[in-house]
């Protein structure tokens, strides 16, 4: 996959930049807003990683710019500017995602993988399968092995966004945000309770568990 | 910046104008006035004229020219000063009758000066028409007019001498007075620039624009005020309470480099110092967080929020939590109050306290939701049958980084119910703590909103 990085701060671009070449990735860097602008409009990238404050051009402007040239690029900020309004209004701009400053790589590689994968808004199948599991989005209906599992309903959510990221890591953050809608961290271990609860009725008993832990990065799914 | 002095005031500036636009006004008044009077003189004096002219004449082709005579005579004895003069002559000009003056016969209207003695003359109007052979003058005075026009004058120059004083001295004193006011505006900014945010601008009870401006300005000033004390506690609050946790780090890195000596594996060190790091992190974050919500004022749009379905989802999700900590979680609705506000918020500010209520009771408590309206207000209750909070600490928790000492070995930044204090009051909520018996119930009450039903 072919990386834009717009970000001034040399050290946290060498640290993406290199990061993300270690997982086979290219990396086209601009230092500063008009480069990435021109780089972004005219370039053929998979995915733009995008700060706010930048010299020339703010980050904000380049993603409205970008979308008002109809340029359908996944987009994510990487920023310091971390408030839920300042998000929702990156969000608004267009931007797909929103990573505050300062971050994990491995959440940043995650939630990049996510937006790579992001299907198309309209071809989503109601009934999504992993192996031996199926989903019926619809009827919310959950069976492994043709046995109807039971799931509370947030458990059901939780499993949804697992599976539709089958074969990809998602972080802590990203099932707070997309599962609870929690853009703030807890001081509970919510993630950990419910993802138990999950594998005690999804894997406990069955022979292969479909849900795995990542160490230091969180979980994935995949037969 | 320099001192505005009298000299250039706006307000001395207005003043002298409208003294001198009411002098004008005046001049234009009194020379109406006199146009006016004279002419009722003049129209006064030539009916009085006409009417007698008419009198007479009668007098003559009813009664005779001897009645006439004795007429004018009496007429002419009764007049006081000359005021009116009346002549019957003959067509030669002889006198028959009236006073002692000899016209060159006309008809209709003069105005003459009549000569009575070398130093004694006097203007009149004269009607003159003929009656047979003879002539019969009528005259009036012109004197009455020029009295007329000069008391005028003089009831009017009396009342410029007073009244242009007293408009000078009136928009003197007006202008002192608002430039007093105005001074108070002025002294106020200055303190305020000057460092004492607590300066206010006096309202008087007088409710006129200078109050509404200064209650404009003091709403601005309280303010600022607001934002400037909450950048500074965060300050504050960063430069204290971040100080510890910083010095840890930099112990562990010392250990780190003695392990790294020693050829000891530091894993387990820099996984505790993650961890370190993740908890500065969210108490920077927390500051900021209230420090925003301090100073919020509603940017981004309300939406109208279900308390008892954010009650639900959040019960749900704590249910498990709570349970794996050995508590029971329950929960009560109460209808389905509505409020208005930012769901994030709202959710943060429920899971905050049910997150405490978790954290600071002992295993086996029971913690409670409760989503009701009460007296119309849609209000929020977390209790727990804990240990509660005693009475003298109460409003004391609801302070950055409090802990209270039963609490200190418990995780968290002790900006929990800062932060739900935050959010509440952004929302217009009260928030309420009180003794559950035993235990901690914590009490949001919305405000009560009309627009939010249909």
């Amino acid at each position: 996959m072919k990386f834009l990085l717009i970000e001034d701060d040399q050290k946290t671009a060498t640290y993406i930049e290199t990061a993300l070449r270690e997982h086979g990735h290219a990396v086209d860097l601009a230092s500063d807003g008009d480069r990435g602008l021109i780089l972004c409009t005219t370039g053929s990238y998979d995915l733009a990683i995008i700060d706010r404050r930048l010299p020339g051009i703010d980050g904000l402007s380049i993603v409205k710019a970008v979308r008002a040239a109809n340029i359908q690029i996944p987009i994510m900020f990487l920023t310091t500017v971390a408030g839920v309004d300042d998000r929702v209004e990156g969000l608004d701009a267009g931007g797909d995602d929103y990573i505050v400053k300062p971050f994990h790589f491995s959440e940043l590689l995650a939630r990049a993988n996510a937006l790579l994968r992001r299907p198309p808004i309209t071809g989503e199948p109601t009934i999504l399968r992993v192996g031996d599991l199926e989903m019926d989005l619809v009827q919310r209906r959950v069976t492994r092995g043709g046995c109807v599992i039971d799931l509370m309903p947030k458990e059901f959510d939780l499993l949804g966004y697992l599976v539709r990221n089958t074969d990809h890591i998602v972080t802590r953050k990203m099932l707070l945000e997309h599962v609870w809608g929690f853009h703030f961290n807890p001081r509970t271990s919510i993630v950990e309770t419910h993802m138990s609860r999950l594998r005690a009725k999804v894997d406990k008993p069955f022979d292969r568990p479909l849900i795995h832990t990542v160490p230091r990065a969180g979980y994935s799914l995949h037969a | 910046m320099h001192k505005v002095n009298f000299k250039n005031s706006a307000i001395v500036r207005v003043a002298t104008l409208y003294s001198g636009l009411f002098a004008v006004g005046l001049i234009i008044l009194l020379a109406a006035l006199l146009w006016l009077v004279t002419e009722n003189v003049w129209i006064q004096n030539r009916e009085d004229i006409e009417q007698d002219s008419r009198t007479l004449a009668n007098v003559l082709k009813n009664d005779g020219e001897a009645t006439l005579v004795s007429s004018i005579r009496i007429l002419t004895k009764n007049v006081e000063r000359k005021r009116a003069i009346y002549v019957l002559q003959s067509s030669t000009q002889e006198l028959i009758a009236g006073s002692a003056i000899r016209f060159e016969p006309f008809e209709g209207w003069r105005k003459l000066t009549v000569t009575f003695a070398a130093d004694n003359k006097a203007n009149y109007v004269v009607f003159g028409q003929r009656l047979g052979d003879s002539y019969l003058f009528v005259g009036r005075r012109t004197r009455n007019v020029w009295t007329a026009q000069r008391i005028i004058l003089v009831a009017f120059l009396w009342a410029l001498c007073l009244v242009i004083p007293l408009t000078i001295w009136g928009g003197i004193a007006l202008a002192r007075n608002a430039f007093r006011r105005i001074g108070t505006f002025d002294s106020v900014a200055r303190a305020f620039v000057a460092g004492d945010f607590t300066q206010r601008v006096p309202i008087t009870k007088r409710h006129d624009e200078l109050d509404h401006l200064a209650g404009s300005i003091n709403q601005v000033l309280q303010q600022i005020e607001k934002l400037l004390t909450s950048l500074k506690q965060v300050t504050n609050d960063v430069a204290h309470d971040l100080r510890t946790p910083l010095g840890h780090l930099q112990q562990r890195l010392a250990d780190a480099r003695d392990n790294e000596a020693r050829g000891v594996s530091n894993i387990s060190l820099l996984d505790e110092t993650q961890e370190d790091i993740e908890g500065i992190i969210g108490t920077f974050d927390a500051l900021l967080q209230i420090a925003a919500l301090d100073a919020k004022t509603w940017s981004t749009k309300l939406t109208e929020i279900d308390l008892a379905e954010v009650g639900q989802a959040i019960f749900e999700t704590y249910e498990n939590v709570a349970d794996d900590n050995g508590r029971k979680l329950t929960i009560r609705k109460d209808g389905a109050p509505l409020i208005s506000g930012e769901i994030y918020l709202v959710k943060q500010l429920l899971v905050n306290l049910v997150e405490n209520a978790i954290v600071h009771t002992p295993a086996g408590s029971t913690i409670g939701i409760d989503i009701l309206t009460s007296g119309g207000h849609p209000t929020l209750i977390v209790s727990d049958d804990g240990p509660g909070i005693p009475a003298k600490d109460r409003e004391h928790v609801l302070e950055r980084f409090v802990r209270l000492e039963a609490s200190r070995t418990t995780p968290g930044s002790g900006l929990g119910l800062t932060t739900v204090k935050a959010i509440a009051s952004l929302h217009g909520a009260t928030l309420t703590l009180s003794d559950n018996n035993p235990g901690l119930m914590v009490k949001i009450r919305f405000p009560v909103s009309d627009d939010v039903h249909p």
